[in-house]
């Protein structure tokens, strides 16, 4: 039977993230899902995917910062692996050198990198498109040279022995609790990825990206808009940088490289620029695509080296975003709504 | 006074350093120019003009081509990439919003990257003779027989860009449809023909200046480096002005000669970070560069 289109009767159920039962119902599966997939990874003895698992789940709340910044708000932005650097490194110093708790040092260390985001955002007030992602490229060099010429954050050593974090006495030491404290960290974000598109500030974010002189005669102050996608889009930068140094427990300079920013936005890209579900979408993409790579790389199925692996994996990564950007612009996401369509209309759909 | 010599010295060879960069810079301007197209791939094309004349011209000592042939392979292999990158993948920019041509540059970075990686892979190689090296000295000052080659073939391409931007029939169909694509298209510009030219004429400057580059400094995927510079050299002198290139890449390059003289004992990387501290500097006070033409704005 053809479903009938919905009809929404008024404005706080249309506005809800999570609009109907049947949708409460996926929801919950989901989730479900997302909880038992470690037991069954040990069921299977496949627990180097839960290392994979985690490492996807710190990259999707590092790039939904960028698609923040850069999807939503429309500032394009090469310096997201700084911010992340700079979490991970806040972080380290607050740990390690200064002796504070984890959970004291966390908030600190991620409002520290919102505040380098600020200061970045400050530039961009005055320069449009290319011009702020070269501020942002200039401002990654920056960050590394201080990092580097530094003498609290170890310069080129880095930091180690940074401290796992107690979660009511228990201590999260091994990758399925690391996963399960991720996961609850990673869902927080996405619902406040997807609150701020539903909010007044994440709509003047898409209006400055879609036309700035028009957002500036409808009222919105862009400048403050701007500052503001910046520190918001480093808060989650940050916090994904923090999470992470705590979890490989070392921290150094050679982790987030100008390549991070770049697979950030093509991440953010092959999944759907400004779409949370979509950044989502490519960051599993392009981990899974580079996870796969990897094993047959070590696998000896074809005989490649492990640096040929990685090479290809650039290569391949590339031809990806030149083919989504030339042929899909809108990513991912777009194409499964089309898929969602076509399954509805069927058979009238396009 | 041994100082004032020292400065003398390193403002000279500073001077030899920029008119590469300028060279190195202006294709990147063009394509801007052109095409508004903000190529980041752009020091990965330098990089692989200088494996392609490692590759035909060879080590020192064993030459594989004689050197005019290699020289004209060199030009025709530049030609032919220019023309097949605008056919796979810029062509469909035209008229596209600036953020998708910015994404395609990054990946053509990456698959750049990874195939000259894969073909060549990451050691570093010397380049075997292109111009004759060797120290000349004048006076007090020595100066490198290559880097003042360099800077001649620089110099005679930099006229012929700015030549053919401002007297030729070519370059104003190029200019004009800078200023306004749709325009010049009514006017009788083919838009197809103008990017043709602006990206063969990109990776040709590109791979001539990727080769001089590797010349001094041999081959390695580490020249891709350079990208950033030659973005300080075009951002300082206005991101669309030729004459702006030529003044940008001199006050970088004896700025940065001045920098890793005096300050690199003390602050590791210091010459990498003082290109982009100048680049943001310029930003803040003129944001569009010393010589950029302003952009008026229209509500």
């Amino acid at each position: 039977m053809r479903r009938r289109g919905k009809s929404r009767t008024d404005f706080v159920r249309d506005l809800a993230i999570i609009g109907s039962g049947r949708h409460w119902l996926a929801v919950a599966l989901a989730l479900s899902l997302l909880a038992l997939l470690p037991f069954v990874l040990r069921w299977t003895h496949n627990l180097n995917w839960l290392t994979f698992l985690n490492f996807t789940l710190l990259t999707v709340i590092a790039v939904l910062g960028l698609n923040i910044t850069t999807g939503m708000a429309g500032q394009l932005s090469l310096g997201h692996a700084a911010f992340v650097l700079a979490g991970g490194y806040a972080l380290g110093v607050f740990t390690v050198k200064l002796g504070w708790p984890f959970w004291g040092a966390l908030p600190v260390a991620t409002l520290l990198s919102g505040i380098a985001g600020f200061l970045v955002g400050i530039p961009a007030l005055r320069l449009r498109g290319f011009y702020v992602a070269v501020t942002t490229l200039a401002f990654f060099y920056i960050i590394q040279f201080v990092v580097r010429n530094i003498e609290i954050t170890g310069g080129i050593h880095g930091l180690i022995g940074i401290p796992y974090p107690y979660v009511g006495g228990l201590a999260i030491k091994s990758d399925i609790r690391w996963y399960f404290l991720l996961l609850v960290f990673c869902v927080l974000c996405i619902l406040a990825s997807v609150n701020l598109t539903r909010s007044r500030l994440g709509r003047a974010f898409l209006a400055i990206r879609d036309n700035e002189d028009a957002a500036a005669n409808l009222g919105i102050s862009v400048g403050l808009a701007k500052l503001r996608a910046f520190f918001i889009g480093a808060l989650f930068g940050g916090l994904a940088g923090a999470l992470w140094a705590s979890y490989v427990s070392v921290v150094k300079l050679d982790q987030f490289t100008i390549w991070d920013s770049i697979w950030y936005l093509g991440m953010m890209v092959i999944g759907g620029a400004g779409s949370t579900a979509g950044t989502v979408l490519g960051v599993i993409a392009l981990r899974l695509t580079s996870q796969v790579l990897h094993s047959i790389g070590s696998s000896g199925l074809i005989p490649l080296s492990s640096n040929l692996t990685i090479y290809m994996t650039y290569a391949i990564f590339g031809i990806a975003i030149i083919l989504f950007i030339s042929f899909r612009p809108f990513g991912l996401i777009a194409m499964w709504q089309k898929l969602k369509a076509n399954y509805k209309r069927w058979p009238f759909g396009t | 006074m041994p100082q004032i010599n020292t400065i003398v010295q390193l403002i000279i060879s500073g001077v030899l350093v920029g008119g590469i960069y300028s060279l190195i810079a202006m294709g990147f301007v063009i394509t801007y120019r052109s095409a508004r197209v903000f190529n980041l791939a752009y020091g990965q094309f330098a990089v692989l003009g200088a494996f392609l004349a490692w590759t035909f011209i060879g080590p020192p000592g064993s030459p594989r081509l004689p050197l005019p042939l290699a020289v004209f392979l060199i030009i025709v292999s530049a030609v032919g990439l220019g023309l097949l990158v605008e056919f796979l993948f810029f062509r469909r920019m035209i008229g596209r919003p600036l953020f998708a041509s910015f994404m395609l540059s990054l990946g053509l970075l990456a698959l750049l990257h990874g195939t000259i990686m894969l073909v060549w892979g990451p050691e570093s190689r010397v380049l075997g003779a292109t111009v004759p090296k060797g120290p000349l000295f004048l006076g007090k000052f020595v100066l490198a027989r290559e880097y003042l080659w360099s800077f001649g073939l620089a110099l005679v391409a930099t006229l012929g860009f700015v030549y053919l931007f401002r007297r030729t029939r070519i370059g104003l169909a190029m200019r004009a449809a800078y200023d306004n694509q749709v325009a010049a298209r009514c006017l009788g510009v083919s838009a197809r023909l103008n990017s043709q030219i602006a990206w063969v004429i990109c990776i040709l400057v590109a791979t001539i200046g990727g080769v001089l580059i590797a010349t001094v400094n041999g081959v390695s995927i580490g020249l891709s480096e350079l990208v950033l510079l030659v973005l300080a050299v075009v951002l300082v002198g206005g991101l669309d002005s030729l004459v702006g290139c030529v003044l940008g890449g001199l006050i970088l390059a004896i700025g940065s000669n001045f920098t890793s003289y005096y300050l690199s004992q003390y602050l590791v990387g210091v010459e990498s970070i003082v290109s982009v501290s100048l680049m943001l500097l310029v930003l803040l006070i003129r944001p569009d560069g010393l010589m950029g033409i302003k952009m008026i704005k229209r509500v």
